[in-house]
């Protein structure tokens, strides 16, 4: 092909393996955000037109209870999930990194509930731990002469029983993902570390962990674009309920929107809630591309 | 006498894990194989096991709180999922080629905009794309869910797909077209055949997220004619006395695809990982 009409070719083609994409985008996804934007100024309530009350809503949303207590148990619940997993990870990591059979065998094996589909996952748990003397849970408890609990449906036990719900499920791919990245660290440090005489324990955490910063990050990031609107999980176990005991952000946008009415208001909450997410994730991406190894 | 304490809590701990991850999945196999009288018993192994939960689901319509139809269901999941898969692979190749191969002048903006909807969780659209659904008035159809779906698997894989085709040695395609090819035929001829694994990783993924999605069939799907099978799960929650054995024969079968695609192309899959972990 001659080189000029290459060159013409190019913006055509660039022009036209994008325009799809940008299609969707503008259509399916920025206009309805531009959408969101505008509704979080307005009282609307999917029935009668939208009028325009300027910063009500946001004035609503600091003078909110409701709103406090959802973003202090969606911190509590995203801070110990993310910590939970990455610690459990990191165990999980080091153990399927030898070279055993065990080891290929929990690999695969650790990250099957990660891939139950969350509505399944869910329907297991509460029949494990259905309140009453019929549960699973509660009989090995009541054999062993401890008692019966409501798990999901005790206000106490709730919150606790999500976040322990939640590790079971995700810390797979927390593990996968620190495992991917003790792959990835170039072969020649560790066996530097060997031969000088670390131990293997050493090793893991003085030459392995410092490397896995990025990935780390990676994973704080990705956990915390997942779990801070979580909603599939908490709907199908728990409703928000017993009473406000688990309402996380997503919970709440749901309840407020589709169960009151009051779509304007939960604009504003998926607004406010979008900025914070926006803000940490810049944070991590920062010390994601500011760290690095030469791989 | 230290190594084998260390192997000991080594191999205690990976069992633990093991434990850990695959009772709730054995409970769940387990529960949707007894008999009705044995639902309450608490033993771990049982001696007499029957399919008639199965049987249950597959031979006719159930009436839990309402009359809903496995068949229809899983046909509908189906669609979605395939569906989704094919539109969004398409539009991620053209995306990720795009950005992988041309120079031009909105590349940084095009590929930030995909970004930032990666960032953004999906739920949190949920109330304007439902509403702006409806004023297309394509609520309660399927294409509603594989336009949502398409939309929010773009990012990920045109970001797995523009690494893959990178890697590609430029001097390759330059060849096919000093030999006369044209652009797309480089792309469907030479590129794509080069980058099959990758694909077929692409394709797990966005098969696995349609066929998980929960909150926007919920929000877009209200006719039970075009009920996916998550929403066919959580009839059975509603009810007033779970069906057990039911419930859980149902999970098996929703839970089975998500897993064979996974182990089918597991080596990919964490071939990807890395590729989106490590380049973060």
């Amino acid at each position: 092909m001659p080189l000029l009409k290459y060159k013409k070719s190019h913006f055509f083609y660039a022009f036209i393996y994008l325009l799809p994409t940008i299609i969707l985008y503008s259509i399916f996804y920025y206009y309805p955000f531009a959408l969101n934007i505008y509704y979080s100024f307005t009282d609307w309530d999917f029935l009668h037109p939208a009028s325009f009350i300027g910063l009500k809503n946001y004035q609503r949303l600091i003078s909110d209870p409701l709103f406090f207590k959802s973003l202090i148990l969606t911190v509590i619940y995203v801070i110990s999930v993310l910590l939970g997993s990455i610690a459990i990870g990191l165990i999980q990591a080091f153990i399927i990194n030898r070279p055993t059979k065990l080891a290929a065998f929990t690999r695969v094996i650790m990250f099957i509930p990660y891939m139950i589909p969350d509505v399944a996952a869910a329907a297991i748990w509460l029949i494990i731990f259905a309140p009453g003397p019929s549960g699973y849970a509660n009989c090995i408890l009541s054999s062993l002469g401890l008692g019966n609990y409501s798990w999901f449906q005790d206000p106490n036990l709730a919150m606790p029983m999500l976040i322990f719900y939640s590790l079971w499920k995700y810390t797979g791919f927390s593990a996968l993902v620190l495992y991917s990245g003790i792959k990835a660290i170039p072969g020649e440090y560790i066996e530097a570390a060997r031969i000088d005489g670390a131990s293997e324990f050493k090793v893991f955490t003085r030459v392995i962990m410092p490397l896995l910063g990025p990935i780390i990050s990676f994973i704080i990031a990705t956990n915390l674009m997942s779990s801070w609107f979580v909603f599939s999980s908490v709907y199908t176990l728990t409703k928000g309920g017993p009473g406000t005991a688990t309402l996380l952000i997503g919970m709440y946008l749901y309840s407020t929107a589709f169960e009151s009415f009051k779509a304007g208001y939960a604009s504003t909450i998926a607004i406010i809630n979008t900025i914070f997410i926006i803000f940490i994730v810049i944070l991590q991406v920062k010390r994601v591309r500011g760290v690095g190894y030469g791989v | 006498m230290n190594k084998y304490i260390k192997n000991f809590v080594i191999y205690f701990i990976a069992i633990i894990i093991l434990l850990f991850s695959l009772f709730p999945v054995y409970w769940m196999i387990l529960t949707s194989i007894k008999r009705y009288e044995d639902l309450l018993n608490p033993y771990l192994f049982i001696t007499k096991i029957t399919f008639e939960n199965y049987i249950k689901i597959i031979s006719s319509p159930l009436t839990i709180t309402t009359a809903i139809n496995f068949y229809r269901c899983m046909t509908n999941s189906i669609i979605i999922a395939l569906g989704s898969v094919i539109l969004s692979l398409s539009i991620s190749i053209l995306l990720g080629y795009g950005l992988a191969r041309m120079n031009f002048k909105f590349k940084r903006l095009v590929s930030n905009a995909s970004l930032f909807v990666y960032i953004l969780p999906p739920s949190f659209l949920a109330i304007p794309f439902f509403v702006h659904m409806r004023m297309l008035g394509l609520v309660n159809s399927l294409i509603s869910v594989i336009l949502a779906e398409t939309i929010f698997t773009i990012p990920f894989c045109a970001w797995i797909l523009r690494e893959q085709f990178s890697s590609i040695p430029k001097e390759i395609e330059e060849s096919a077209y000093i030999d006369g090819c044209g652009r797309l035929e480089v792309l469907f001829r030479i590129i794509l055949p080069l980058s099959a694994p990758t694909l077929v990783a692409t394709a797990t993924y966005i098969f696995i997220r349609a066929w998980n999605e929960y909150q926007y069939a919920l929000l877009l799907l209200y006719s039970k004619d075009l009920w996916t099978l998550p929403l066919f799960l959580t009839t059975f929650l509603a009810a007033d006395v779970i069906p057990w054995g039911i419930l859980m024969a149902a999970s098996v079968l929703y839970t089975i695809p998500p897993l064979i695609f996974y182990y089918v192309t597991e080596r990919y899959m964490i071939k990807g990982l890395i590729a989106g972990a490590v380049k973060a």
